[in-house]
């Protein structure tokens, strides 16, 4: 998997990288806007990480740039402004994640692999997550190996909890990764799925956060 | 501080009112006093001339008399009548011709009448309660002339009473017309002091009434120019303390930004390290660093987040949802909690909406969650409730398993932050002082008291159903 890093501080672009080679992965780091523009045009990354409180141009304007160029890869924002307006001006801008400095290295690497895993499913190619292989363009699902039955309604829900694993997805949220918007749902359909699916995969998978939704664990 | 001043402080109203009540007393008897003095200065000029001239004429008909038995009835007539034309009534004529009483119209003894001297005053007995009194002021007083080729005196007698009652009677009208005359006055006058200061106690009303926040020009709606000065003079200074206020808000929000980024390099460097590499000690250290970022990077945020919900607009108010809120927060605690092996709860209905900034509420919401997950136990339980319905305003309470507190530790460790202020080294103490801060601010209700499901502490937020946040 290739990232491709936007990064001014040295400090920080030299320590993502060699934390990402670590991790296995190929990592690209520039510094100016232009090398970002001409290396997302001619290769293919998994993750794009692009810090936002560079100077010169605004990482903002270059990723709309990027976006308007029919580059789709899931970008992960890093930046110093936490507030609700900087959050929502980030995913406007239709950036994938939202990363606060100073960050955690794990929870970067959880983002990125979160991210990798939305890129797969779009791109209908198989996703990870523990033992878990998830085909989107078969519908199909294997835990170690096994492959499991699944009807394309809970292969659905499973691969919205999986993409979004580390996030909780709301009642809402999920009945609408179910439904769509035509908003046939009834009360207890998504709690009948859950159990299901717990069923399937074990009970430990899904966990339930009350009033709130469901959540698979980040993972690693 | 201002009750202080406005306690110590003379109200308009009083000054206006006590000025206004002494200037019309003293101008009321000033008047009473001039009028009285004047009244018996003409009343006795007039009435001496008029009684002298009388006796006068009285001398001159009886030394022309005409010796007839009718001349006297008539005389006494023709006197009576001008007496009543100049209002005497109280008065007495003696003619003594040939040393013997030949005319008296005062019921005394003829050796006393006989006395009686040309000029002079006698006592006028009064009998009151078997007792005879001589009160002062209201003896008779004598006017006399005599002839003696003729052999005739003439003595009138005028009763000092008419005067002094007279003019005492004047004295009262004048007295009774100014206690009437200032009465209205006075009512006239509270009318005009009520409509001078009524504007100003309306404008302190309204400067009082703004939040701490709220930099907008103030509008009195006052068209008095003494109150549109100062109207101009207060925008004026609020217009100086806003810009001040900004410019000092976005420098501690930029240097908080600034600081994140070297603190983020030292962090991922510090993280970069391969500790498989290192000796025990090393990865120790390593840790220390860490841990210090993180406070670094808490306190921070804080410092952020006190920034903006001091800068927050009161104006910028929309409907926010209480419950997409509290979701959207603690799905960002959720994976915390869950590594503890805990759990998180929301009991709430399906929207509570009320008008407010998102950026405090946000704030407010986050903080009260943040202290929870802190120092919940192990494993992490937290409930989060949101009530609307109540009509005290929506609530929204937050319990967790932690070493929590009884209500009134609570009220104490509250006054400790707001003494301490920012002083708090780990910056742990920090997010419930923000909650505190615009708790205040924005005139919220702050309980803590013991959970009794979870056992630790229950934070309560009522917000207030009238006033947006």
């Amino acid at each position: 998997m290739r990232i491709l890093i936007y990064e001014d501080d040295p400090a920080i672009g030299d320590a993502i990288t060699r934390r990402l080679q670590l991790g296995g992965y190929t990592v690209d780091w520039v510094e100016e806007g232009v090398a970002l523009r001409s290396a997302a045009e001619y290769d293919d990354f998994t993750v794009i990480i692009l810090d936002l409180g560079l100077p010169g141009e605004d990482g903002l304007t270059i990723l709309k740039g990027l976006r308007a160029m029919g580059a789709n890869t899931p970008v992960l924002i890093l930046t110093a402004r936490d507030s609700v307006e900087d959050r929502v001006k980030g995913l406007d801008a239709s950036a994938d994640d939202y990363l606060v400095k100073p960050f955690m290295m794990d929870e970067l690497l959880a983002r990125v692999r979160a991210l990798a895993r939305r890129k797969a499913a779009r791109a209908q190619e198989i996703v990870r997550y523990g033992d878990l292989e998830i085909e989107p363009a078969g519908l199909i699902v294997r835990k170690n190996g096994e492959v499991i039955e699944f009807t394309p309604k809970l292969f659905n829900l499973l691969l919205a909890l999986v993409v979004n694993a580390g996030r909780v997805l709301t009642r809402s949220e999920l009945d609408e990764k179910l439904y769509g918007w035509s908003g046939e749902t009834e009360s207890n359909t998504l709690e009948v799925y859950i159990s299901q699916l717990r069923r399937k995969l074990g009970a430990d998978l899904i966990k339930t956060v009350r009033g709130v939704g469901y959540i698979i664990p980040k993972g690693q | 501080m201002s009750e202080g001043n406005s306690q110590k402080a003379v109200s308009i109203r009083d000054i206006l009112y006590r000025r206004l009540n002494i200037y019309l007393a003293a101008g009321w008897v000033i008047a009473t006093l001039l009028t009285g003095a004047a009244g018996t200065q003409y009343f006795n000029e007039g009435l001496r001339g008029r009684v002298i001239h009388l006796v006068n004429i009285i001398m001159a008909f009886e030394t022309a008399r005409n010796q007839d038995e009718g001349s006297v009835g008539r005389i006494d007539n023709f006197l009576s009548d001008q007496m009543d034309d100049i209002g005497v009534n109280d008065y007495f004529i003696v003619v003594i011709l040939d040393n013997a009483v030949r005319y008296s119209t005062i019921d005394l003894p003829s050796e006393r009448l006989l006395a009686l001297p040309l000029r002079g005053e006698m006592a006028y007995p009064s009998s009151f309660l078997g007792t005879d009194w001589i009160i002062p002021f209201i003896d008779w007083r004598l006017y006399g002339v005599e002839d003696p080729s003729q052999r005739v005196r003439v003595i009138v007698g005028l009763w000092q009473g008419e005067v002094f009652f007279g003019i005492l009677t004047i004295t009262l009208f004048v007295f009774a017309v100014g206690l009437i005359v200032g009465a209205i006055s006075l009512l006239l006058a509270r009318r005009v002091v009520a409509q001078v200061v009524q504007p100003l106690e309306e404008s302190a009303a309204a400067v009082l009434q703004r939040k701490e926040n709220e930099m907008s020009p103030i509008h009195l709606n006052v068209q008095l120019r003494e109150l549109t000065q100062i109207e101009d003079a207060l925008n004026d200074l609020i217009a100086r303390l806003d810009a001040t206020v900004r410019r000092e808000r976005s420098f501690i929000a930029n240097a908080a930004h600034e600081l994140r980024t070297p603190l983020a390099a030292v962090r991922a460097q510090a993280e970069a390290i391969d500790m498989q590499g290192v000796t025990v000690e090393i990865r120790g250290q390593i840790n220390g660093m860490l841990e210090a970022t993180d406070r670094a990077s808490r306190l921070i945020s804080q410092l952020l987040q006190l920034a903006r919900s001091e800068s927050a607009v009161a104006s910028d108010v929309e409907s926010i949802d209480l419950v997409d809120v509290a979701r959207d927060l603690i799905s960002r605690f959720t994976p915390e909690i869950l590594e503890s092996e805990g759990d998180i709860e929301l009991v709430a209905p399906m929207s509570a909406r009320l008008l407010g900034n998102r950026e405090l509420i946000h704030t407010l919401l986050r903080n009260l969650l943040e202290n929870a997950v802190k120092y919940a136990g192990s494993p992490k339980h937290i409930i989060v409730t949101i009530d609307a319905a109540a009509e005290a305003g929506p609530s929204i309470c937050v319990e967790d398993n932690g070493p929590g507190m009884s209500a009134s530790d609570f009220q104490a460790a509250m006054a400790k932050f707001e003494r301490l202020g920012r002083k708090s080294g780990d910056g742990a103490g920090l997010g419930l002082s923000i909650v505190q801060e615009i708790v205040q601010r924005q005139k919220l209700t702050l309980l803590g008291d013991r959970s009794r499901e979870l056992g630790g502490l229950k934070v309560t937020l009522r917000f207030n159903p009238k006033s947006s946040v």
